[in-house]
């Protein structure tokens, strides 16, 4: 409880200080890459480490750093004075700059792990310098060589003939884009984090509360129970808790369809003693999602909307049908619940209350392919998850 | 208190719950339950036999809901006093304290019970209907109740054709018969609208039950309704509304 409200008033916190939504939405639709973000909020326990700078071994680093410094060839090249070929220019400096990057890249591949250890400040100084020595090394070298081929007689027209203007025009431009870099870094490392802490803990506001309404009328059924049939309240007290215990648990650790039917089925018992002969649920799941994954308390309150606005309107009571397929490479699940003149004409404010939590938690677990469908057809009331499978 | 027990009849849709308010009810001093029921309509027929002076009654409960029940039971000759039992009902909570109508939250305390039940109070038709106007699931009835001597009998809403105003009462037209209320055409007209439908300054009828719209030689309209002989007079005001409203189908 008490970690759940911490998290909460820091989401509360953020949300004052920078706009949020908007940049959340910004933010996601920038964090778009290979790997599915909704994988990443739903079920990760943190980001892979705190440290801002990427990682620069992963070959997908590596071909954005080659475009991008083939880019920057490019806007030199278009950028020259005039004089010499567009072509050879290109060559050259592209030549130049791909060896400079790539090495940059490997530096920083390689000393990643060591910057890590230390405060931000100083690994940024830190960064700085080793990515600035690494040219002015890779200039010296470059002077040397093309010195070297021009004394042997060879063209080496593609080189540089003044040695300390090469060095510092070189020194001078790796600083400025290396800073400009790693502030690049930073800001989108600090922008991701907050991202992803905002959505940590949407999830956790989002969590499926427990009905007071169902609360109270359990209590008073146990408190019944507790005179007549001392042993059934004893088992109603503990289906209460278990209850109670998993809409606390972390909401981002996964559960399996077992363990969520498992939940339906105690929330079934408390609501059976209440109800009695008036409810009836059949249960049409199929052995293949047993342990299929489902974000966690999905069914139970799907159940508890059925039977309430369902089951308990009905003089003789009615049955709840809960389906479940696998379809593609998606589970659908489908809770039914009949609707007659005294249930189904008004739409009660706390059903939709539960639908869209429940139609939130899903996109933000799967994004698009997270979805809820409310179909309404002659006498039955009919609401449909549908999410991809996964074990 | 008075010297001879306070009659209490219980409703609640839930066995158990009926159970314990039975045993809590059965070890005060000078109460005695006198009944049990499951649904307001069983509690309405009940009254007139059981005579309790003190109703319990569930707000939430299939069909006829604990507030519809209560505001029958105020237009009895000599209505009970009435303690609404909620579990948890915030809306008509706050609409309970507004009218100090008593109510008792599940599960009920003993000292709680008693004492409420030495304030019952009995509550006017005035106090019900803003509390029921409150209420969020259906602030309209699903029955209309007519007094019979001493008796409620209660008319399915669904079953009535229209409500006609004569100079002093409105009577009921259904499928059972004819009945006098004491209510306005205008009240109903609000309860019940759309799916009741002014049709003449002193004619609601039920939309469902409109069959067709006639004219004759002098150019006056009339309704005629499923399963009835006579034509109802259709005002001039509200011929293009009749008209509309037929198009609409």
């Amino acid at each position: 409880m008490s970690k759940s409200g911490a998290i909460r008033s820091s989401y509360d916190r953020e949300t004052r200080a920078g706009d949020g939504p908007d940049r959340r939405r910004l933010a996601t639709s920038m964090n778009t890459p290979a790997e599915p973000s909704w994988r990443r909020i739903a079920f990760d326990r943190a980001p892979q480490d705190d440290f801002f700078l990427p990682n620069f071994c992963a070959p997908r680093m590596v071909l954005a750093i080659v475009l991008i410094l083939e880019l920057l060839a490019l806007t030199f090249a278009l950028a020259r004075r005039g004089g010499t070929d567009f072509l050879t220019e290109l060559a050259g400096i592209s030549l130049f700059m791909q060896w400079l990057g790539l090495t940059a890249a490997a530096v920083l591949c390689y000393s990643r792990r060591w910057l890590a250890t230390l405060s931000v400040p100083i690994a940024v100084l830190m960064a700085f310098a080793l990515l600035t020595a690494n040219v002015a090394v890779l200039s010296e070298a470059t002077f040397q060589l093309g010195r070297n081929l021009r004394e042997s007689g060879i063209n080496g027209s593609l080189f540089p003939d003044s040695h300390w203007a090469f060095l510092f025009r070189n020194a001078g431009i790796s600083a400025i884009v290396t800073a400009m870099l790693l502030r690049y870094f930073f800001v989108a490392h600090q922008w991701s984090l907050h991202v992803h802490a905002e959505a940590r803990s949407r999830l956790h506001a989002l969590q499926a509360r427990i009905r007071p309404h169902f609360f109270f009328n359990s209590m008073n059924t146990i408190a019944s129970l507790t005179r007549s049939n001392p042993s059934c309240a004893e088992e109603a007290v503990a289906d209460l808790a278990d209850l109670f215990r998993a809409t606390m648990r972390d909401s981002e650790e996964p559960s399996r369809m077992q363990e969520e039917l498992e939940l339906c089925r105690t929330y079934l018992r408390i609501e059976k003693l209440r109800l009695g002969e008036r409810l009836t649920v059949r249960w049409q799941i199929g052995e293949v999602l047993a342990s299929a994954i489902v974000p966690r308390l999905t069914i139970q309150p799907l159940l508890e909307n059925a039977i309430h606005h369902g089951i308990e309107p009905l003089d003789g009571g009615g049955t709840v049908i809960v389906a479940g397929v696998l379809s593609a490479d998606d589970i659908v699940i489908t809770v039914t619940n009949p609707v007659t003149d005294m249930t189904g004409r008004y739409i009660r404010p706390g059903n939709r209350l539960a639908l869209e939590n429940i139609r939130e938690r899903l996109s933000l677990a799967y994004g698009e392919r997270g979805r809820v469908d409310v179909t309404e057809e002659e006498g039955h009331y009919a609401v449909t998850l549908r999410f991809p499978y996964e074990e | 208190m008075t010297q001879s027990a306070v009659k209490v009849l219980i409703v609640d849709d839930e066995p158990h719950a009926r159970e314990r308010l039975e045993r809590l009810v059965g070890e005060l001093p000078h109460c005695k339950v006198v009944g049990l029921c499951g649904t307001g309509t069983e509690a309405l027929n009940v009254m007139s036999e059981l005579e309790p002076s003190v109703v319990l009654l569930d707000i939430r409960m299939p069909g006829m809901s604990g507030i519809e029940a209560a505001r029958h039971l105020s237009m009895l000759p000599a209505p009970p006093a009435v303690v609404f039992t909620t579990a948890y009902d915030e809306y008509a909570m706050e609409a309970f304290d507004a009218q100090a109508v008593g109510y008792l939250l599940k599960p009920i305390r003993k000292e709680r019970l008693e004492q409420a039940l030495r304030q019952a109070a009995k509550l006017t038709a005035a106090q019900l209907k803003i509390v029921a106007a409150t209420e969020r699931e259906a602030a309209r009835r699903q029955h209309i109740a007519v007094r019979v001597r001493d008796a409620l009998k209660l008319i399915p809403v669904k079953d009535i054709q229209f409500f006609r105003a004569d100079q002093k009462y409105v009577s009921v037209h259904h499928a059972a018969g004819d009945d006098l209320i004491d209510e306005s055409l205008t009240d109903l007209a609000e309860e019940f609208s759309p799916e009741f439908s002014r049709i003449h300054r002193s004619i609601l009828v039920s939309v469902e039950y409109l069959e067709a719209i006639e004219r004759d030689r002098s150019g006056r309209h009339f309704a005629r309704l499923r399963g009835r002989e006579e034509l109802l007079p259709v005002g001039r005001r509200q011929v293009g509304d009749l008209k509309r409203l037929f198009s609409a189908r």
